[in-house]
């Protein structure tokens, strides 16, 4: 400014002096000119004449409103305007708005001070009225008091248009935000912070108070700042965004607890819940990629690739071809080309890279060339044991192959065979693994001409990203139809391919958890929603510690499971128990029961074939009705004007109450606007869901789409002991036909593929040496893989607590075995299973075809094995789901045995046996 | 002020912090977690700026300022210059960065991983798409509203702001990363699945910093549509060569600039130069770091002092750190 014309130290002087500062203060303007005067001579016209029109214009604006903002421009050349200025115009050429946001922000709010205090009546009001303005932080008391007092009687107008800036908020629970005192890096702003937040203030002082203590203006970058933004209620319940909400992938999360460090534990929950992007390395360096890790490792796998069944069709693995009952995890022609060419990136670099370690091999293409092709295949399509699904090749194939084919003579000597398989192979042999012998020779199957006979329809994916691909059961051969359908489903969080389908509840972790606690959630069509969290579980021991979580043990005959300190056990009765001896009374039946058939319908909806049986299984008086759990309209439920339709379901916890066997539909109600349940009339008419039945009048059938080959006419008698009106609605209740007729007895429970009942003519077995069992309670055996799984009604009733009446429908049987087919790949084989009266689901995988080759009954067989595994393993397939959740173990059952399988050593206890139950049989 | 806001968040906060628009403000309101990473973001930019420019005349200091909200800061950068350029992209490039990396991590509730399709090119035989891909179209979205809502005039200063904050969010679409995970244990890594990370974003300063060499000069040029008379003739940018506009309009991934810069070798405030007196300076370089260039000629102060430092430490069982002192005589070289 005028400094430019002044040299030495008249100029440094010059410099010195603050315009703001003199513009604002006459008495500090004189006094300034006092001191230039000493060190400035009056020689320098230029100088002087240009510091007194500076001044002048400085008294000539000094009662614009716009003054007291001065300090705020970020340009000296816009502060030089400021304090020269006399009303905004002269602002434009020095200021430019962009620039100077606050300084414009300031001079608005002048503004309307100026106007608002130009209403004023008295001196004494305006100049309180202006005060109010003046600062930039909220108004003290003394200036809210004295403008009350001063304004109140003449000039209303000032108090109204002063009320917006004088009003202040009580602020609430202040010591919530302490923590946020600690981000400052300043002292004395953590010390007027901690001060501050305990006087609990209104807001607008206590952010004045912060911002005069030390801390300085609100501003985004500075952290201490940035604590107050972030949402400040405790760490469980807030859920910012979908990350939070459904977790990077929450069908992994459930395996973390296989990890065998505390480390890898953490670190694997962290991942999954929501510091994917940043820790994946990290997690699959630490622990993905190390031996001991082999079970997290595997049940993390379980969830991009299930162990499936067949594979066919490859071009270089071709050993792999033709193994329709054998379980693969991918086997694709993806990994069929991974696998050649990491067979031509050994031969041509003659190394073998492992993880940290580089061996240089021999030329195999001389050293054993099969067996590297077989080592190369399965890395790649990962074949599966058939219980454990493991997927590690056996260490001495490693030991083998390596001491064979590497050139140790280039390897440092720490290294040995030894050493390096210890790293790569189960060190127990009795843990299940690979052997590679099958695949060094083509599959050794006999089964004639496999094309047709077993497919998997779903196999590749064929559905879009947001799909899932389900089996289409209605599909019968030679019709035409698509043998699989796509449905809208939801993944299982933001980097998840692990989809379930609409309508579906799933289990999902809270995110920033220490206790895996979780919550209830839905699959809609918005994706995961309507979440509600479930009460924590202690993974507890049961038996004061005696049995620790998950092991399974046997009490006399029957199996028993800890489960979060929950025991559950079969309710098989014992022929001998340790402390009677053997039991005179064996009817084979729970409690020893009568083998009498009289029906009666539990409050649960299911049948039991006797009161005695019904009360076995932990039916009160009050939960019985004599009956055989006929049509549950009979009694005309509804109110007038709507109509029942029977809705039947079996609520597999008895505090499901209650277990509504119907539904009531309203005669005026819009049937389109409802959710499509399609159900199936009496005369094989399928409607969209039961309220269009009811206002077309007809008699209802059966729940689900109506079922072709089956017939639709005729009782039949389900292997629960219900009676059916027809074939088809024992299909559609997940039910398989036990005999022709009504149902009329009950069969005694053993071990085997027996005919239970004598007075009873059964169907032929498609085959006589299948592989399958006799249902307990009912007459008659079947070929297919059996399967009897326990049950946890703790996990049910924890649901029900959180879902209360609506939408329990996930927790019926139904819904369990809906989940459980969905786990079959194979077209040609359908689940049925029903509650038993040993309180235990028995499920049976059994072939749609009605002639079924034992290629095909075979697969069933392995289909069956398979869902076994996945619950027995706690897989996160079945952990996930509601429906499935409540599965703790699984026992395989089919048999070949025709004869009663022996449990005592006695022949002639054998003998007696079995003219006791023959007396028993005689009417 | 609105009264049933009981809590000290962001309501008050937003209200409260200088220098935000009308329209910022809003968006704080309706944002306040996008508000956190738009904070981390110009912290990142603060830092990335010093460390690309340390060794330079003009060394970055004007980019923080405590008492106002912006990255723009007249004092110690002239207006319209390379350095503002530089200094407005690594801004909105920083804020993008930072939002993208909050997204991610589940910071903001209205983004998470990119939406699917995943990513538009199409993956080569044996890859997958698959992964948190960073939903950088969020990122690029928000900082477009939020630092664009600064520029009120529309003059060619406004016009030169905008270009360069596209310029800086476009050094982050296009550096994006791909990280690869790979499946089978073989260790061929034939088969894997990737998805579009950010780079560390030094990668990004540096990007910007080859751009900073190469920005254009630009001038303010009005073009009338010839389809009707009614369309008000609009403003863009062209530009210059040497002194003359020409019908060219500047890439949208390059820097643009209004004037040249001064030396900054003298202290200047009212021009924006703070000068290079007493700046630390490289005796034996050549460079622009050097005493002779950084000093402008003047000459440098040798500043001989005691250096201590902490030597030969050992660890001694169990569990503290033993450690000597040396010390040694160094100089140290500033400007006059």
């Amino acid at each position: 400014m005028c400094c430019s014309h002044a040299t030495g130290s008249c100029k440094s002087i010059c410099e010195k002096i603050s315009l703001v500062d003199i513009a604002a203060d006459a008495k500090l303007r004189n006094q300034t000119v006092q001191e230039v005067q000493k060190f400035c001579s009056p020689q320098l016209n230029n100088f002087w004449e240009c510091l007194n029109t500076s001044f002048e214009e400085m008294s000539r604006g000094e009662s614009w409103f716009g003054r007291v903002c001065c300090p705020l421009p970020q340009s000296e050349n816009c502060r030089r305007a400021c304090v020269t200025a006399n009303s905004i115009y002269d602002l434009s050429q020095g200021c430019r708005k962009s620039d100077e946001i606050s300084f414009f922000n300031c001079l608005d709010r002048q503004y309307v001070g100026y106007e608002c205090c130009s209403n004023a009546r008295s001196p004494n009001c305006k100049e309180a009225c202006l005060e109010i303005f003046k600062s930039r932080l909220t108004p003290t008391r003394l200036q809210r008091n004295m403008v009350l007092e001063q304004c109140e009687y003449d000039s209303p107008k000032v108090l109204g248009c002063v009320k917006n800036f004088i009003k202040v908020t009580p602020a609430t629970n202040l010591h919530k935000h302490m923590k946020c005192c600690e981000k400052s890096n300043k002292n004395k702003c953590r010390e007027a912070c901690k001060e501050i937040l305990s006087l609990n203030n209104t807001l607008q002082e206590t952010m004045d108070g912060l911002q005069i203590g030390g801390c300085g203006f609100p501003l985004f970058q500075d952290q201490f700042w940035q604590c107050f933004m972030k949402p400040v209620d405790s760490i469980n319940t807030v859920e910012i965004s979908r990350i939070d909400r459904v977790g990077m992938d929450s069908a992994k999360w459930h395996c973390c607890s296989r990890a065998s460090t505390n480390e890898c534990r953490k670190l694997c929950s962290k991942t999954f819940l929501k510091d994917w992007s940043t820790l994946w390395d990290d997690f699959h360096l630490k622990c993905l990629s190390q031996v001991a890790q082999e079970e997290l490792r595997n049940c993390i796998d379980e969830v991009d690739e299930p162990c499936e069944l067949g594979c066919d069709g490859l071009s270089f693995c071709t050993n792999f071809n033709n193994r329709p009952t054998e379980l693969f995890r991918s086997c694709t022609p993806e990994a069929d080309d991974a696998a050649r060419n990491d067979v031509t990136l050994w031969q041509t670099r003659h190394e073998l890279t492992l993880p940290g370690l580089t061996l240089p091999l021999k030329n195999i293409s001389k050293c054993s060339p099969n067996t590297w092709k077989a080592v190369a295949c399965t890395l790649q399509i990962k074949p599966c044991s058939r219980v454990s699904h493991a997927n590690q090749i056996c260490r001495n194939v490693c030991l083998n192959i390596l001491s064979d084919c590497v050139d140790w003579s280039r390897v440092p000597v720490k290294h040995s065979p030894e050493t390096i398989c210890a790293m790569l192979s189960p060190e127990d042999p009795a843990v299940s693994c690979i052997s590679l012998e099958s695949f060094l020779a083509p599959s050794g199957n006999t089964y004639e001409s496999i094309d047709g006979q077993v497919s998997s329809p779903c196999k590749g994916d064929p559905c879009k990203e947001s799909e899932i691909c389900t089996v289409n059961k209605n599909c019968l051969p030679g019709k035409h139809c698509s043998p699989y359908k796509c449905t809208p489903g939801c993944k299982l969080g933001e980097v998840s391919e692990y989809l379930v389908p609409e309508g579906t509840y799933v289990r999902i972790p809270l995110p920033n958890n220490q206790n895996r606690c979780l919550k209830i959630c839905k699959c809609t069509s918005n994706g995961i929603d309507e979440c509600q969290p479930l009460p924590c579980v202690l993974l507890g021991s049961c038996w004061n510690n005696e049995r620790r979580h998950g092991e399974i043990f046997h009490l006399e005959c029957n199996k028993c499971t800890c489960y979060a300190g929950e025991m559950i056990c079969s309710k098989k009765q014992c022929e001998n128990s340790l402390l009677g001896g053997r039991n005179t009374a064996y009817t084979t039946l729970p409690c020893n029961c009568p083998p009498h058939f009289v029906p009666v319908c539990g409050r649960n909806g299911n049948i039991y074939p006797s009161a005695c049986l019904a009360k076995c299984a932990g039916l009160s008086d009050s939960d019985i009705e004599y009956g055989a759990c006929q049509d549950p309209c009979r009694n005309n439920p509804c109110a007038i004007g709507k109509k029942c339709v029977p809705d039947t379901k079996i609520c597999l916890s008895l505090k499901h109450k209650p277990c509504t066997q119907f539904q009531c539909i309203n005669g005026t109600a819009n049937c389109g606007s409802l959710p499509k349940e399609p159900v199936c009339d009496v005369d094989n008419k399928e409607y969209a869901n039961s309220c269009f039945l009811a206002h077309n009048n007809r008699k209802f059938a059966y729940q689900g789409p109506c079922l072709q080959g089956c017939a639709y006419l005729g009782e039949v008698c389900g292997i629960n002991g219900k009676t059916y009106i027809s074939e088809c609605a024992a299909i559609a209740d997940y039910v398989s036909v036990d005999y022709v007729g009504p149902c009329v007895t009950v069969g005694a429970i053993t071990d085997s593929k027996t005919i239970q009942c004598p007075t009873i003519k059964c169907k032929p077995l498609p085959r006589a040496d299948c592989l399958g069992f006799t249902p307990p309670g009912a007459c008659c055996p079947i070929c297919g893989g059996s399967l009897r799984l326990l049950y946890s009604t703790k996990q049910i009733d924890r649901a029900l607590y959180v879902l209360q009446t609506q939408n329990t429908q996930s927790l019926t049987l139904k819904a369990t075995l809906q989940a459980l087919e969905r786990q079959i790949q194979v077209a040609q084989c359908s689940l049925k299973g029903y509650l038993t009266v040993e309180v235990d689901i028995f499920v049976v995988v059994q072939s749609t075809e009605k002639r079924p080759t034992a290629l095909q009954l075979e697969a069933c067989v392995r289909e069956a094995e398979k869902i076994a595994s996945l619950i027995n393993r706690q897989s996160p397939r079945v952990q996930s789901e509601i429906s499935l959740s409540s599965l703790v173990t699984a026992s395989v059952v089919h048999t070949v045995h025709s004869s009663a399988t022996i449990t005592s050593s006695s022949f002639l206890l054998i003998l007696l046996a079995m003219t006791f139950l023959l007396g028993i049989e005689l009417p | 002020v609105v009264s049933g806001v009981l809590t000290l968040g962001a309501e008050v906060i937003c209200a409260r912090v200088p220098g935000l628009t009308a329209k910022q403000r809003e968006m704080c309101r309706s944002s306040p977690d996008a508000m956190v990473a738009v904070g981390d973001g110009v912290r990142l930019a603060t830092s990335e700026c010093r460390h690309q420019f340390k060794f330079h005349r003009w060394n970055c200091t004007a980019i923080s300022n405590p008492t106002s909200f912006g990255h723009v800061v007249i004092v110690g950068v002239v207006a319209g210059s390379r350095e503002a350029a530089f200094t407005y992209a690594i801004s909105s490039a920083g804020v993008a960065y930072a939002l993208a990396a909050a997204c991610a991590k589940g910071n903001i509730s209205s983004c998470g991983c990119a939406p699917g399709p995943k990513v538009k090119e199409p993956a080569p035989s044996g890859w997958k798409w698959a992964g948190c891909s960073v939903d950088v179209g969020f990122a690029m979205r928000f900082a477009r509203k939020f630092l664009d809502a600064r520029e009120l005039e529309g003059d060619e200063r406004s016009l030169m702001n905008l270009h360069n904050n596209k310029a800086g969010r476009k050094a982050i679409k296009l550096n994006l990363s791909t990280e690869c995970k790979c499946h089978g244990v073989s260790g061929s890594c034939t088969m894997k699945t990737c998805w579009k990370a950010l780079p560390p974003f030094r990668e990004i300063g540096d990007k910007l910093m080859k751009k900073y060499y190469r920005a254009r000069p630009v001038a303010l040029s009005q073009i009338t549509t010839h389809v009707t008379r009614a369309t008000k003739p609009k403003k863009h940018l062209v530009l210059k060569k040497g002194k003359i506009p020409i019908k060219r309009t500047p890439k949208k991934s390059d820097l643009v600039f209004l004037q040249t810069s001064p030396n900054y070798c003298e202290r200047d405030l009212a021009a924006g130069s703070l000068g290079t007196i007493g700046r630390a300076c490289n005796r034996t370089s050549r460079g622009i770091d050097g005493c002779d260039l950084m000093c402008c000629g003047r000459g440098y102060n040798t500043h001989q002092y005691t250096k201590t430092t902490q030597c030969r430490c050992q660890f001694v069982w169990c569990c503290s750190v033993n450690c000597d002192t040396c010390s040694e005589r160094t100089e140290e070289y500033t400007c006059k």
